[in-house]
């Protein structure tokens, strides 16, 4: 399996609950992989285990030829990955653009010469996240608070300063949970433009519409597992993915009445 | 330069410079959201190896300045590299543990005058010399919130692990932040030791704690200038009322803190009055109106 990004038989439990078995999964470059399956699915914990937030019991994780399964956090960012969070996670209480300026940390850090107390709005930093709030349609809103604005629209403000980190891998965990279908068509737009230049892209998301449009392949993830893998319409059409998935979803709602 | 201030007026503003700058190392470590209790550890380091250097040898108030800081600060690294190995409350446990250990070695080591403490320390930085103390700290510390380190560090407080994925190295800043404000403490415990002439282990204690805290606290994490002015503030109101020392000095701080996280939670740098005004002094530059919507189609440039 190539890629730029490459998991391999990745296993993690929690306690008893083996929340990954033994998975493996690639994005290559410029390319969309969706990922789907009923909540508790994995989904997220494989998110978390790629970018380090929980380790792996078993497995790797490959980055650019580059095994990053024990890499410390801080250094995926400048690996060139970025990730959003299915709970948004937002600097709360400070600004869009403020929220955008920190996606640029590394590349203030970059700059030469390195300056201690280099200038935190630097007009090139800041035009520069201008053009990302512009393209996730915030730019009226730089300097409003974040925690002043509805769901969708602090949604689109993580995607933002995930892009801020220029990836060349995004992970994106339910992007698009709580947008109105407008949005969630903009933003699948979007991944299909970052995509278009080169960056790989594991879309973890519910709405089998973004998938079909936006990814050139779909993993349905089960119990840890990645049950089948194709191309979308392939996918989706396969009895045992649709009885596996909505299957579960009928029963998540059915507990949640 | 400040000749002309009387000798006790000079001696109340040094000491309410030296507990400004106290509180503004920890003000700082809230800032990127460390709760340290070890400020009373890291001033008495100071304020002893000032004393002990200048009294035990023949070296100049300087040295023993510049001692007190450099061993307060390398003491905060060390600690800072285990003790950040605990979060939250525990954090503060840990760190209060280190400042008590502090009093208790000064108090029974013979070397600084187990508890009849140190006397006869030689004074050092004069009422001009901490003014001018006091204002470059200021002025670094506005630098430090005008550049990219400084959102960093503000991001770190509000979620640590969502700076670490974008990049930021949390682990590093919060040690150099500590290990930097275990100087600055130790700074001000040596200028502090310099200025009275005498020090005992009694005096790092609880009520250094809460003094401090309380003009951090209800100064907040919005603005350096909330806790100068806290600070300033308290102090005033000290010398007007004439309460300091007396038991109704910590009663005005309970009822003070209590008041603000009832009516500001996070300081008073943080509160929606300050928002207000500052958002009206500061020249906001308006919204750059992104003139994009062309470019949306390359917006993404690693070449930008």
């Amino acid at each position: 399996m190539t890629g730029l990004l490459r998991v391999q038989e990745v296993t993690k439990s929690f306690g008893g609950v083996r929340a990954l078995r033994s998975l493996s999964l690639g994005v290559g470059e410029g390319e969309v992989v969706g990922l789907v399956g009923p909540n508790g699915a994995g989904k997220t914990t494989l998110i978390n285990v790629i970018t380090g937030y929980t380790r792996a019991d078993e497995g790797s994780v490959v980055l650019d030829d580059r095994d990053i399964t024990r890499v410390r956090a801080h250094l995926l960012a400048s690996l060139g990955l970025a990730r959003t969070f299915q709970t948004l996670q937002l600097f709360e209480n400070t600004s869009v653009l403020d929220n955008v300026l920190v996606g640029r940390h590394l590349s203030f850090a970059a700059r030469r010469p390195s300056m201690w107390f280099r200038r935190g709005n630097a007009s090139g930093q800041r035009e520069l996240a201008h053009k990302l709030l512009a393209l996730l349609d915030l730019a009226g809103l730089a300097d409003q608070n974040v925690s002043d604005l509805p769901y969708g629209v602090r949604r689109r403000v993580e995607i933002a300063r995930a892009l801020a980190v220029e990836p060349r891998t995004l992970l994106l965990d339910e992007p698009t949970a709580g947008m109105s279908t407008e949005e969630s068509d903009a933003v699948g737009e979007l991944i299909s433009q970052v995509a278009g230049r080169g960056t790989g892209v594991l879309l973890v998301d519910h709405n089998p519409a973004l998938i079909a449009d936006t990814c050139s392949r779909v993993g349905v993830l089960v119990e840890g597992s990645v049950m089948a893998m194709g191309e979308p319409a392939e996918v989706f059409a396969m009895p045992e993915v649709r009885s596996a998935y909505l299957g579960s979803e009928v029963e998540v709602s059915h507990r949640a009445t | 330069m400040f000749n002309w201030v009387p000798a006790y007026q000079a001696f109340e503003i040094s000491s309410t410079l030296i507990t400004l700058l106290i509180v503004l190392s920890v003000s700082t470590l809230f800032e990127c959201g460390i709760f340290s209790l070890a400020v009373g550890g890291f001033v008495a380091i100071g304020g002893y190896s000032a004393g002990v250097l200048t009294t035990k040898t023949s070296a100049t108030p300087a040295l023993g300045m510049m001692l007190g800081t450099v061993l307060s600060a390398g003491v905060a690294l060390v600690l800072g590299l285990v003790v950040f190995r605990l979060k939250g409350i525990y954090l503060a446990l840990g760190t209060f543990a280190f400042a008590q250990l502090v009093l208790l070695l000064a108090s029974n080591w013979e070397l600084t005058g187990s508890v009849n403490g140190i006397y006869g320390i030689p004074p050092g930085l004069g009422l001009g010399g901490l003014v001018l103390a006091v204002v470059a700290l200021c002025i670094v510390l506005q630098l430090l919130r005008a550049s990219y380190r400084g959102r960093a560090i503000r991001a770190i407080r509000l979620s640590e692990r969502t700076a670490e994925a974008l990049g930021v190295h949390v682990a590093r800043y919060r040690l150099v932040l500590f290990a930097l404000c275990g100087g600055l403490a130790g700074f001000a415990g040596a200028c502090n030791a310099q200025l009275v002439g005498v020090i005992s282990a009694d005096q790092y204690g609880f009520s250094l704690l809460v003094t401090v805290f309380a003009f951090a606290l209800v100064g907040g994490t919005g603005h350096w200038l909330g806790p100068v002015l806290a600070t300033v503030f308290f102090t005033v109101l000290q010398q007007v009322l004439g309460y300091s020392g007396s038991q109704w000095e910590q009663f005005a701080y309970g009822v003070a803190v209590i008041l603000v996280v009832a009516l500001a939670p996070n300081g008073i740098s943080e509160s929606t009055p300050w928002r207000w005004t500052a958002a009206r002094l500061g020249k906001r530059r308006p919204a750059r109106r992104a003139s994009l919507p062309l470019e949306l189609h390359s917006p993404l440039g690693r070449d930008t």
